[in-house]
């Protein structure tokens, strides 16, 4: 009996655990840091509204969160990645900001998109 | 042509024409074409229908409008980042003609004798139909892409947050 319900427990937790993601180093091209710092805060934010978790070590995540900035000539284009542990890619997006508020929206989006 | 059907046998023949009713049909249940202009006047934008890709390039964008759909999602994209999107919504005021048959399919009640046989040549003008939601699509689109503002343009996005 107690074995059973030590199974139904294991289960049971295993639905309800959070998806945790470790986030990368950003990558930045012809962007300043702190919207790599403004971007992160962001999407910390973001899976604690949309319930997922953003783990400091990178052993204790499912999986992990790639965020490029890159300067284009029109404005920055937002690309986030999101990669098993073993680096392969399993989904990306990518938004073209023009001022750091655009950056809420496309947070909103892939938060969803994630959780 | 008529020589290759006769060197067809009787099965291939049908087989044939099935084939070429089916692209028939196939090519009359795509609506009218719409064009697609992006505003900053790139071509290098990939153009997508409801996450389908139909232009490869943004300076000839001309692609068939969906017969059943109330609206599209139209979006522009390069180097697999989203530059804008917009819906487009049938036009109020451009029903398209309806249709007689559709009429006479609606008044053919099921009990009737010829039911099977009507229904053999009404089905496929009923697939011809174009649309049976009132309104087209417009004509030509054209997408605003690129910053509002001298603001927004001219972000200096290498400076550190003030």
């Amino acid at each position: 009996m107690i074995r059973y319900i030590a199974i139904v427990l294991l289960l049971a937790s295993a639905l309800w655990a959070k998806t945790e993601y470790f986030i990368l180093p950003v990558q930045l091209k012809g962007v300043h840091e702190d919207y790599a710092k403004k971007i992160i805060s962001l999407v910390k934010e973001y899976a604690s509204i949309d319930g997922y978790a953003i783990v400091p070590n990178k052993k204790d995540s499912d999986y992990l969160l790639q965020i490029k900035l890159f300067r284009d000539d029109t404005g920055v284009a937002v690309i986030f990645e999101k990669r098993k542990k073993n680096d392969k890619l399993v989904w990306s997006y990518g938004h073209i900001a023009y001022v750091p508020n655009d950056f809420i929206p496309i947070v909103s989006y892939v938060s969803s998109r994630i959780k | 042509m008529m020589k290759f059907f006769d060197n067809c046998g009787s099965g291939m023949k049908w087989y044939f024409l099935l084939i070429i009713l089916f692209v028939l049909l196939n090519a009359c249940a795509s609506g009218p074409a719409m064009k697609v202009r992006i505003s900053d006047g790139r071509s290098d934008y990939s153009i997508y229908r409801d996450g389908e890709l139909v232009c490869t390039r943004s300076d000839s964008c001309e692609f068939s409008t969906p017969v059943e759909n109330e609206s599209m999602y139209i979006q522009v994209c390069r180097n697999n980042v989203i530059y804008g999107g917009v819906r487009v919504y049938r036009e109020s005021g451009t029903s398209l003609p309806s249709r007689g048959v559709e009429k006479w399919m609606r008044s053919t009640h099921p009990s009737d004798a010829f039911e099977l046989v009507t229904g053999m040549f009404t089905l496929p003008v009923f697939f011809l139909t174009p649309s049976k939601i009132a309104g087209q699509f417009p004509a030509e689109v054209v997408l605003t892409v690129g910053p509002k503002d001298s603001v927004q343009a001219n972000f200096p996005w290498e400076k550190p947050i003030q």
